[in-house]
């Protein structure tokens, strides 16, 4: 349209309204006579006509309070920017009758969070008000990966507040029936959440907390496949065995008899009625879920409430099977348990069921899935005698006979609460412990310590004269003490990370004597209880193994394991398995002689430190759950848990005495991301929060990309620049590279399974890549064009190598044997220098054909990268302080001094590692750790 | 925090009118603020029926932006013209973010087990009617810059003829059409 005629069509407009309604027809036919120029002309008058009289109440009020309404319509808090203690609220994530919940920002922790309020007309509303409160002290009691996070609440000038931790995912509801479409879900995933739910529920029950609005759309599953049980709204704190008056205040506060809460859809038989609830109660509510995941049909439908109702009460369950001829009797049998109408035939606990669908994933999902038939009760028929399938059913056991365990008696508020313990302080001056025992006498502690950078050595202290003695030489490390009062030691101990050495197992008298070597390579070790044999960890061509005795492979991970501990009878072995390298996430695991493994507990962020109880009933384990503090865990053979120490400031458990006394350590560490720039003397420090590690540079040496770790279960992506202007977190993750661009940054997150990601730094999109069958990524780099990454991991079951992923799309391709790690690309994107599985360095091309071994590269050269000119590589040895950084040039072998890096400041530091060199080789990146630990003994305890 | 002195707001307006930006960021919360005191008020008065009072309130929000009484008498014409662009870019931009956090709503998902107990209110979509503002524009400014000093800018007929500088019959003349035209533009895209 042009404005000549806009202007005449708004020309006619105009006159026609003046005209009275019943004859503007008569006038339009005069004003717009049919010619060619007037072709729908009328017309167009007609339709602004009909918009006018639309259009009469239209933009009559002015856009601010047009937006105010929709404001009010969608956010009645308005609050954006505002402040609720140390969170900002950032916008809007959505509403519902129960509450308003905002993006906000922590601003003391730096990260995003969910923060719940009250709508502000329920503010006066005690009924509402007080199930909020609730929501949030029962929330807020529970800390379990498959229950939304509380991290705080408050009252902000009367208006209470809920910070939870931030959701990406979707309901449970989103996966299944959508409107009248049945979906169910794949059994193995069906399974693998109500295990999740299970465990979630177990633990609020052993708080004494009933969900009792148990239904999928309280439901989340989170991007990483995670169950997380919301809205504790309607929970009911049951009155603890030793509950204080205050709790059961609450409790008959909270409910009127005969009150429906809940959806009736998803309630209980003793719900309908209006009974007392119990722990069985979301038991039946969850049998509910699990049909309906498998099924994709509600088992009790109906056309009314009245109806659901009636049909929860009375009738019984369709069986599974009548829609899903595929389906598993076992899990049959366990959908019909959680529907019984009497709580008392129900699974007695959510733990139980747990267990029970615990037990169907480790031995039957692959028959579920190829749809074929599997008796439960007849194991033995079974042909494949894998050893995970018999833990199954050792679990199975462990269950009939367990049916009660005290399960985590220790949690129990006011009831089991951790004991005081007595600490004695063992050394007062700076050094970083990695090892302490007690030598057979119980009181003579042998311990490993740097006391000036990281050169292990040990000493013996005895509490009367805590003055360590040296014994043995410098680079000595501590493995284990035996009953004979002989030492596992490792000679030549380098540093890898952690508590973690390797050098060549020794073994030595405590008293006079040299030690006498056995096996070169190894890691950790633990005597035999007589003291006669070794159970060590070492890797063998990129993986860990677990062996003993020594030449006994027992167990084999890609992963890694630390902390091997043989049991007081010497019938098994503890151990932490980790399962990504270099990362001590994990689990609890006990292996049998046999090499049946048992994973006693999981879901830890940080695990260091292990010892069996002197009766061998229980592993004493030190680990953090959150990243914050240390705690002792106790953790029984039926994987009842109980914290058995969280003192303040956290410590890390060395070792048990015969009678029960443990050798502690406190650590104060920092992780610390450096750079140095040629602009200032001294190395700058660019760290967030105390685990700040470097990654890589920009090519101006301006910004840096490193992690947090202290920040979130999955870390921290983040940017800085090095005039040390304000962070940008970018995202979830360990960083892997910068793009050449400085665009894009590559980041692995350690989900389950874990993710390689690509964030923008910029404006973009975040971008997930397929793993295909990758099941492990270890590392992650650009090609220069950013149009292609280099991955190194390893397919399940196999070794690390190489890939090359194009990031539009497409599988990995590989590009390297199996077994090669540490590779890095050349800039130019021909060629991976990487170590072969023997260990040597190679150059790998691309395009594939012989590898080419490398001069003046040696096992013991850690390779930062290569030169801008991809003839030379950067590269230093060992672990020594400063680090000593050279060129190499692989076509002589030629090795120059570029330079010796390590912060200004040295007090207790463990390590020093280079990670990045600019192009121009004036500006360089490292990370530092520092450390300084106490050692305790506690006081006798019993 | 009280609310800035007028005529801190005024230096603002003027310096964004000659392009600062940063002015622009300065003003953005003192619009949202009102925005929210007035979505507060606006909820009042939706309970209790009192629809007159959410427009004094309006009225009183515009006065707290904008108080011409303040405002020289010879710069008040071209003070309410910058200041319904503002008003304008502002809203338009709230709506925007309004847009982009439902949109993040649905993914980012945290418990809420009922559904929204608030109805929302049959309004024009801002950034929708920015759009069709913009075509207008193109085909009769002056329309378009009625529809801005009224609906954007809160101003009467008389106002805002003051500010166009054309009489009020022509400024109730235009409105009515380019009322019109907006909403069958927004008509059809919906």
């Amino acid at each position: 349209m042009t404005p000549e005629r806009h202007q005449r069509i708004g020309r006619l407009f105009d006159q026609a309204l003046e005209v009275a309604p019943e004859h503007r027809g008569a006038f339009l036919d005069q004003a717009c006579p049919p010619e060619a120029e007037n072709a729908g002309l009328r017309g167009e008058v007609e339709t602004l006509l009909a918009n006018h009289i639309d259009s009469e109440e239209f933009l009559s009020r002015p856009a601010l309070q047009v937006a105010a309404a929709q404001l009010a319509g969608t956010e009645p808090a308005s609050i954006e920017g505002k402040q609720f203690g140390h969170y900002e609220i950032v916008s809007m994530l959505g509403a519902g009758g129960m509450g308003h919940v905002y993006l906000a920002t922590d601003e003391r922790l730096g990260r995003q969070v969910a923060l719940k309020l009250l709508p502000p007309h329920l503010l006066h509303d005690a009924e509402h008000v007080r199930r909020f409160e609730q929501e949030a002290r029962a929330t807020s009691a529970l800390n379990h990966p498959n229950i939304l996070t509380v991290y705080d609440v408050g009252v902000h000038e009367g208006t209470p507040y809920l910070v939870m931790e931030l959701l990406e995912g979707e309901e449970l509801r989103a996966q299944l029936q959508s409107g009248s479409t049945a979906n169910p879900l794949p059994a193995r995933k069906a399974i693998d959440y109500g295990r999740q739910i299970a465990a979630g529920l177990a633990a609020a029950h052993e708080k004494g907390i009933i969900h009792r609005d148990l239904k999928p759309e309280n439901l989340f599953v989170t991007k990483d496949g995670r169950v997380k049980i919301l809205d504790f709204g309607l929970a009911k704190l049951q009155a603890p065995r030793n509950a204080s008056s205050d709790e059961v205040a609450t409790q008959k506060q909270i409910t009127s008899p005969g009150t429906l809460m809940g959806t009736v859809a998803y309630m209980s038989p003793e719900q309908v009625r209006g009974q007392e609830l119990e722990p069985r109660s979301d038991i039946f509510s969850f049998g509910l879920i699990l049909f309906e995941m498998l099924n994709g049909k509600r088992a009790f439908a109906g056309d009314s409430q009245v109806e659901v109702m009636h049909a929860i009460l009375k009738d019984d369950p369709p069986e599974l099977g009548e829609t899903n001829a595929r389906m598993n009797p076992a899990l049959q049998k366990i959908v019909m348990r959680c529907l019984e109408k009497k709580p008392e035939r129900r699974f007695h606990s959510a733990h139980d069921l747990g267990f029970a669908l615990e037990a169907l994933t480790s031995s039957s999902i692959s028959l579920l899935d190829t749809g074929m038939e599997f008796s439960a009760t007849a194991p033995a028929k079974r042909s494949k005698p894998i050893n995970r399938e018999r833990i199954a059913w050792l679990m199975a056991f462990a269950l009939a006979i367990f049916a009660i365990a005290g399960w985590g008696y220790g949690w129990q508020a006011g009831n089991g609460r951790a004991e005081q313990l007595a600490f004695r302080q063992l050394n007062f001056r700076s050094e970083a412990i990695f090892q302490a025992c007690f030598a057979p006498d119980g009181t003579t502690v042998v311990y490993s310590a740097a006391t000036d950078g990281n050169t292990p050595q040990i000493f013996t202290v005895h509490p009367e004269f805590p003055a360590p003695q040296p014994i043995g030489a410098r680079g000595m490390h501590l493995l284990a003490v035996s009953s004979k009062g002989e030492l596992a030691v490792l000679l030549d101990a380098k540093y890898i990370r952690h508590r973690m050495f390797s050098g060549t197992l020794a073994r030595m008298p405590l008293v006079g004597g040299a030690p006498r070597e056995i096996l070169e390579g190894v890691r950790q070790a633990d005597w035999s209880p007589d003291g006669s044999e070794l159970a060590i960890i070492r890797e063998v061509e990129g993986k860990d193994r677990l062996e003993y005795p020594i030449g006994k492979v027992l167990y084999e991970v890609s992963g890694n394991m630390s902390d091997v501990r043989v049991s007081p009878k010497g019938d098994r072995i503890a151990f932490f398995e980790h399962p990504q390298k270099g990362d001590d996430r994990g689990s609890v695991n006990v292996i049998g002689l046999d090499g049946t493994r048992t994973m006693l507990t999981e879901g830890y962020w940080s695990e260091r430190g292990l010892a069996w109880s002197p009766d061998g009933k229980e592993v004493l384990f030190s680990a953090s759950l959150s990243g914050g503090n240390y705690m002792i865990f106790g953790v029984t053979l039926d994987g009842s848990r109980r914290i058995a120490d969280q003192s303040p400031g956290g410590l890390i458990l060395q070792d048990v005495a015969t009678d029960g006394r443990w050798l502690a350590t406190r650590i104060d560490f920092r992780y610390a991301a450096m750079v140095h720039t040629p602009a200032t003397k001294d190395d700058r420090d660019l760290s967030w929060l105390r685990t700040s590690k470097a990654r890589a540079l920009s090519q101006d040496g301006q910004t840096l990309l490193f992690s947090e770790d202290s920040v979130d279960k999955n870390y921290a992506v983040c940017l800085r620049k090095t005039d040390g202007s304000p962070l940008v977190r970018l995202g979830d993750g360990t960083p892997m590279d910068l793009s050449a661009d400085g665009k894009w940054a590559l980041a692995i997150v350690p989900s389950k399974p874990p993710q390689l990601v690509v964030y923008p730094t910029g404006a973009g999109e975040t971008r997930r890549l397929d793993p295909a069958n990758i099941e492990n990524y270890a590392s992650a780099q650009w090609f220069r064009d950013g149009r292609s990454i280099l991955i190194g991991g390893n397919e399940s079951g196999r070794g690390t190598r190489y890939y090359v992923q194009d990031i539009d799309g497409g599988a990995p391709r590989a590009v390297t044997p199996e077994g090669t790690r540490e590779g890095r690309l050349s800039p130019d994107g021909k060629l991976i220098l990487a170590r072969s599985s023997g260990g040597k360095f190679s150059v790998y091309s691309i395009e594939g054909g012989d590898a080419r071994t490398v001069q003046g590269l040696t096992d013991l050269d850690v390779v930062i990268q290569w030169g801008a000119d991809s003839r030379f590589v950067f590269a230093y040895r060992g672990s020594a302080i400063p680090c000593r950084v050279e060129r190499v040039n692989l076509d002589t072998g030629r090795r120059e001094l570029f330079a010796e890096m390590a912060p200004a400041n040295r007090t207790g530091l463990l390590t020093v590692r280079p990670t990045f060199i600019t192009d121009d080789q004036q500006s360089y990146s490292y990370t530092t750790y520092q450390q300084v630990s106490s050692l305790f003994v506690t006081e006798n305890r019993e | 925090m009280e609310s800035p002195p007028t005529q801190n707001i005024t230096q603002l307006l003027v310096a964004w009118n000659h392009g600062d930006q940063d002015a622009l960021a300065q003003l953005t919360p003192l619009v949202y603020r009102e925005l929210h005191r007035l979505a507060h008020g606006y909820l009042a008065g939706e309970r209790q029926g009192h629809v007159l009072q959410t427009t004094a309130l309006v009225n009183e929000a515009f006065a707290r932006l904008i108080d011409w009484r303040r405002v020289e008498w010879q710069n008040r014409a071209h003070f309410f013209g910058v200041s319904a662009t503002l008003m304008r870019h502002i809203l338009v931009q709230f709506a925007r973010e309004q847009h982009a956090a439902k949109r993040a709503g649905e993914r980012i998902h945290v418990s809420l087990s009922e559904a929204a107990g608030l109805s929302v209110k049959r309004t024009p979509d801002l950034v929708a009617l920015d759009d069709a503002l913009n075509a207008l524009e193109r085909l009769d400014p002056r329309q378009a810059r009625i529809v801005e000093l009224r609906f954007f800018g809160g101003l009467s007929l008389e106002e805002a003829a003051e500010v166009a500088q054309v009489s009020v019959s022509t400024v109730r003349r235009e409105w009515r059409i380019a009322q019109a035209w907006l909403h069958q533009e927004l008509s059809a895209t919906v």
